[in-house]
């Protein structure tokens, strides 16, 4: 079920924020630049959806003397300054994921395709510097874009000489990439991010790696700096360009002078660099597409996942009181978040790392406890209860009447009749199995080493449900 | 030409071909039958007579002997039977095999072992079960379990050069034959024998019982038999990952690294057989009915290595939940780390039959067919994720003849017809069915001391995939348009001349040209492919692969010394190999990207392709008997085996290091020992995108003791050491070597009963 954002999911949020906050590293791990259309234009910015999971700075920002959730500004353009580090990952020391690109629902077009364009040339900050300078001649960050499905990738055998798929330019891939360079700009200057979903949402990271000019990694200590912007085809007007630092190894004081030479802060003690401040969450959204956010995903990413599970799991644990009006973590609106709320959205997980998913399961499966596909000879089992826990089933029919059990995937109890199996006898008792326009009743019997006998099938006459 | 024009319409050649077989068992039983109207006489069947031993039912009149049952092997083939193949007999058809000159055992964890042939293996190299190909999904993926039972087998042969062409033209690195008699082909000694077998394996704590009865009189024998094997985790020495690789591919540290054990790497194994036989005086006919099941799981791979960095910080909100009662299905270790097994099920029904002399010339009409219902069901925190499924039926009918003095051969059609499908998860292949037909024949000459062999074959095969198209889990790409039906046509030829230097002394040349289509996977495989940490692209256009070898060998027989040589020199053209595309896949986002900041999360994508290769290699033994002495005989045998495989550019991944070594022996009719000593080296040469494999040294020691008890049952004591320096040793050839190492320091006991 989706329902709109209000501004008490700010606070959600927040309270999200709250729990991954006590361990630094975390905050230092996910960091978006928010993106979303305006009319005519595309606007790319920091916590434009207040505390929306992305912007988390408080890592970076903790040393810089910046007011938490804000984003600086270089006080000579007015660009905002994102802020990276290349040792936030277990890639290693000169790989990082970040800043990602995020939209929320809504806040795209249904299928806009999303792009960067890469600007200017890439600034150095040396370990004891005094002032920015060009990225020495044999040091670059490389950013690899995301595939296009247009021109970027085919899977015609015909196009690919008989490869099922395959990608254009060379076999290897390196005319796909932006480097950003002392000099400029070389390879693409501009790659796709990114495609929004059917609901115009979009979240994606694409990988920056600093290396020399021979494409291996590593590069002297120091901060980087590159700037670009982002743009769609959809709209006339780009982005405002905007700039990524990234920490190459500095401590946090020696990134701190590197950040506050940008910020003129240097130049006037004491006082305040210019910010970007997060919204009043409070604010009444000005936004006329409200976004909508899906009952269970907890942490407001656009999916269901065990992530989700988890952190309502945790507000359970802590009796948390659901925040007034809608709450996503509160699957069954009793005001309160409950272990209860945890299982609905286990329930709800669809996907790789929450469930197991089923493959080629009819559609016909929502509507009968059971369809059987002629065709394919697959029968897939809406619910069976097995002594009260519930399974999607699927099964393939074999020779000798007999059913191999494919996947069972377990799962909260499905509205209308489940089917039953009972373990001492090895009994399945189905009400209903829908097969073209007919309906049966079967009774399987476990035969072992996942074989069913088919027992009993009697045609009824319709779905009982 | 006419086999053009048949292949025009594959189906009813398919039906017309195993009606003749059919025909040619009826045929066969009725003229049998009538020949054998005076069964009472109960002549002993002509080929059998070297095994007849006194024995007051079969009385024994004139006979002429056909075959040469125990002619000495060709140099490229070896064979592991009676003691020695029991001393050997591992868990695996890999492991069982692994000392035999030319073959490594690629394992995936103790569960999986694959015999390596010179450096080949997968649809490479054909496993067959007395004749009949295995069928099971070994060559699809290196984590595939072979559904041999080495515990059955009573003989087990390698084989190349010019007889591989009657196996199929894919056999172009070889054919390992397991032979088990679930069809009985001789009556027993007496109305009932048997054996009965145990064995202890103190590293896992693996047992291994099996038993065999034959009962056989006149015309009728029945072979009965079963096996149960059980173990635990395997123990090795140090650690199951070899952190400073990890360290280099993926900088990470710290990860999910165990001591001493290898988890998830138990299995259980039991299955069965029954095999009546008619034998009569013109022919047999027999059949027999298998299962075996096998539960096993694999080790750990690289995925979710990483217990530091879980997705959406995990790893931070994990430690403060207290009660995960309830959602330890996707939250629990399992689910974070979660163990794979593989239940795997084979239910086998063979068929064979043979006329004797049916005419002048003719030294046998043979009839083959097997029938094979494989699948095995891959499952994640226990629940079946991916069902692999390959229903099989293999024939082959061959006549056998000498019609000149000189001159004997075969003439012989075989065809397979196969539906495979994956379902689930792990559909990275889609349902698909096989069939081919091949024509072939081999012709020995003799002349003075010169022995031509010819061997011939066409083969056409068809491959349709059931689906139209193929989507991609996870991803915005529409489907891709897959092509109705993939049609090959193979033509191989071998020659080779054996020269009797002097009179134990040979000299042989084998010339081998090849051809091996493509196989399933290689064509229509799309999707990530867990166990070997790839994302595989199959290739609807790959053409077949040839392959050009030259065989020297030679073989000497002396009083007290016998010495065996061969080297080989293979040009493959068009080897099938899975180039690196550059570009990977995030699993967890099921996305493509093209190029990866934590290479733990992603699969490289490799593209199947072809080029040249070409493999050089040797294998040579010399045995010797150093000393008689009144308890026995001191013998000593020395070898080596080392195959190079290169491309173009680099080498070919996954090969086999240099290996030398002796072997001590010191025993009698009674007793034998026995300590051996490998030195496997260095892997160099690993290969594009693989790592190189340090050397060790592997010391085993076995004994065995024979007694009787009264004159009904003879009892065989063994016991086998391995690894007794207790060595970390990766093997090279394994996909898993560096998250599974081999088992450390283990001792077999065993206990073997003959009645």
């Amino acid at each position: 079920m989706m329902q709109p954002l209000t501004v008490r999911h700010f606070s959600q949020i927040g309270l999200l924020l709250s729990v991954l906050s006590f361990n630094p590293a975390v905050q230092a791990v996910h960091l978006d630049v928010e993106v979303w259309g305006q009319n005519d234009a595309l606007q790319a910015g920091f916590c434009n959806t207040p505390n929306i999971v992305g912007c988390d700075l408080d890592g970076l920002t903790n040393g810089l003397n910046l007011p938490q959730g804000s984003l600086p500004i270089e006080a000579s353009s007015g660009k905002a300054i994102f802020l990276a580090d290349f040792q936030d990952l277990p890639g290693g020391a000169f790989k990082t994921k970040n800043p990602g690109f995020q939209a929320i629902q809504n806040a795209l077009s249904p299928n806009e395709a999303i792009s960067y364009r890469a600007l200017g040339v890439l600034k150095y900050w040396p370990a004891n510097a005094s002032a920015w300078e060009a990225a020495p001649a044999n040091t670059q960050i490389t950013l690899f874009g995301g595939l296009d499905l247009n021109s970027g990738i085919f899977n015609n055998p015909e196009q690919c000489n008989g490869q099922l798929i395959c990608f254009s330019g060379d076999t290897q891939g390196t005319g796909k990439s932006t480097v950003f360079m002392g000099s400029g700009i070389q390879g693409a200057p501009e790659l796709l991010i990114d495609v929004a979903n059917n609901q115009g949402a979009l979240h994606t990271h694409l990988s920056f790696f600093l290396e020399n000019a021979q494409g291996q990694l590593g590069g002297p200590e120091g901060a980087y700096l590159l700037e670009m912007q982002v743009f769609s085809r959809l709209r006339s007007t780009p982005s405002t360009p905007f700039l990524v630092l990234f920490n190459a190894g500095l401590s946090s004081e020696a990134f701190t002078v590197a950040l506050s030479a940008l910020v003129k802060s240097v130049d006037e003690p004491g006082s305040t660099p210019p910010i970007i401040n997060v919204p009043d969450p409070s604010a009444p959204i000005t936004d006329t597409q409200q976004p909508v956010f899906i009952q269970g995903d907890a942490d407001l990413d656009g999916d269901i996942d065990r992530v989700d599970v988890a952190l309502i799991l945790l507000a359970a644990q802590k009796n948390e009181v659901a925040l007034v009006g809608s709450d996503t973590r509160d699957m069954d609106n009793d005001g309160t978040i409950t272990r209860q709320d945890a299982t609905l959205a286990k329930a709800n997980c669809t996907l790789r790392l929450c469930n197991i998913p089923l493959t080629a399961v009819d559609a016909g499966a929502s509507v009968a406890p059971a369809v059987f596909n002629v065709n394919a000879k697959t029968l897939n089992i809406r619910d069976v209860q097995v002594e009260g826990q519930h399974y999607q089933v699927q099964m393939q029919l074999q020779p000798n009447n007999q059913f191999g059990l494919q996947t069972a995937q377990p799962q909260a109890k499905q509205a209308g009749q489940a089917s039953q199996y009972h373990p001492a006898t090895g009994e399945l008792s189905i009400p209903t199995v829908q097969a073209d326009q007919h309906y049966y009743q079967v009774r399987l019997r476990n035969k072992g080493g996942f074989q069913f006998q088919v027992e009993q099938v009697q045609e009824i006459e319709g779905v009982s449900e | 030409m006419l086999a053009q024009r048949l292949f025009l319409n594959k189906r009813k050649l398919l039906i017309v071909v195993q009606l003749v077989g059919l025909l040619l068992v009826l045929n066969l039983v009725n003229t049998v039958f009538a020949a054998d109207s005076n069964l009472n006489k109960a002549k002993q069947p002509k080929q059998v007579q070297p095994l007849a031993e006194d024995n007051s039912i079969v009385q024994l009149e004139e006979m002429e002997v056909i075959g040469t049952p125990d002619a000495p092997l060709a140099p490229q083939q070896s064979s592991l039977k009676g003691k020695a193949l029991q001393i050997q007999q591992g868990d695996t058809l890999g492991k069982t095999l692994e000392q035999e000159l030319g073959v490594s055992n690629a394992s995936f964890g103790p569960g999986v072992g694959l015999p390596v042939v010179r450096g080949l293996t997968g649809s490479r190299v054909r496993l067959l079960q007395s004749g009949i190909g295995s069928h099971d999904a070994s060559s699809l993926s290196p984590d595939h379990a072979v559904a041999i039972e080495p515990l059955f087998a009573e003989e087990i042969t390698v084989l190349r050069g010019p007889e591989t062409i009657r196996y199929g033209g894919n056999a172009i690195g070889g054919i390992v034959d397991v032979k088990d008699n679930r069809i009985p082909e001789r009556l027993p000694k007496q109305l009932i024998t048997g054996a009965l077998e145990t064995r202890y394996d103190t590293n896992g704590e693996g047992t291994n019982s099996a038993f065999k009865v034959d009962i056989g009189k006149e015309w009728l024998a029945l072979n009965v038999a079963g096996f149960f094997r059980s173990r635990g985790d395997t123990r090795i020495p140090g650690q199951a990952i070899d952190a400073a690789f990890i360290e280099q591919q993926f900088g990470l540290t710290g990860v999910n690294n165990v001591s001493d054990t290898i988890p998830n790497t138990d299995n259980e194994s039991l299955g069965g057989s029954v095999g009546l036989s008619w034998l009569g005086d013109k022919g047999m006919a027999g059949l027999s009915v298998s299962h075996t099941d096998n539960q096993y799981g694999v080790p750990k791979g690289s995925h979710a290595l990483d217990p530091n960095h879980l997705e959406g910080g995990l790893e931070l909100i994990l430690p403060q939940i207290t009660d995960l009662s309830g959602f330890e299905d996707v939250l629990g270790t399992q689910a974070l780390f979660p163990n794979i097994r593989l239940d795997m099920q084979q239910t086998r029904y063979d068929f064979k039959s043979e006329w004797y002399e049916p005419l002048p010339g003719i030294e046998r009409i043979g009839f083959r067919y097997g029938l094979v219902d494989y699948q095995h069901v891959e499952l994640e925190r226990g629940l079946p994720f991916s069902t692999f499924k390959n229903d099989v039926g293999e024939g082959r009918v061959e006549i056998d003849h000498h019609g000149l003095e000189n001159l004997t051969g075969t003439v012989g059609v075989q065809w397979i017809n196969r539906d495979f499908s994956a379902l689930g998860v792990e559909t990275y292949v889609p349902e698909t069915q096989q069939d081919s037909l091949g024509f072939y024949t081999t012709q020995a000459y003799t002349l003075d001391q010169f022995e031509f062999k010819l061997g011939l074959r066409t083969e056409q095969s068809w491959i349709d995939p059931n689906a139209s198209s193929l989507k991609l889990r996870g991803s915005a790409l529409p489907a891709t348009p897959l092509p109705d039906d993939l049609k090959f046509q193979a033509e191989s030829a071998s020659f080779a001349i054996k020269w009797a230097l002097l009179d134990q002394a040979n000299l042989t040349l084998t010339l081998n040209r090849g051809k091996r289509s493509p196989d399933i996977q290689e064509l229509l495989s799309l999707g990530p492919h867990l166990s070997t940490r790839s994302f595989d692209i199959g290739n609807v256009q790959l053409k077949n692969e040839t392959v050009n070898m030259v065989d020297l060998g030679f073989d000497w027989q002396a009083e007290g010394l016998e010495f065996r040589a061969n080297a080989y020199y293979n040009q493959t053209d068009d080897f099938i190999y899975q180039r690196n595309t550059g570009f990977v896949y995030e699993v967890d986002t099921e996305v493509i990207r093209q190029r990866c900041v934590s290479a733990a999360e992603c699969l490289p994508m490799y593209a199947y392709d072809q080029r040249d290769a070409t493999f050089i290699g040797y294998e040579a033994e010399a045995k010797a008997t150093l000393a008689k002495m009144t308890q026995g005989d001191v013998s000593l045998k020395l070898f080596s085996d080392y195959v190079r495989g290169t491309f173009s550019e680099g080498d070919v991944p996954r090969l086999p290091p240099l290996r030398y070594g002796a072997e001590l022996g010191f025993g009698n009719e009674v007793w034998n020992t026995a300590l051996r000593y490998t030195r496997s080296e260095a892997q160099d040469r690993a290969g594009l995108n693989e790592n190189a494999t340090g050397g060790f040294h592997l010391l085993t020691a076995t004994a065995d003791y024979q007694l009787k008890l009264g004159d009904a049952v003879q009892l065989s004591l063994f016991a086998k050491a391995s690894n007794l320096l207790n060595e970390e040793m990766r093997s090279s050839v394994s996909f898993l070597r560096n998250y599974a190492p081999e088992p450390g320091r283990s001792f077999v006991f065993g206990l073997r009963a003959t009645f």
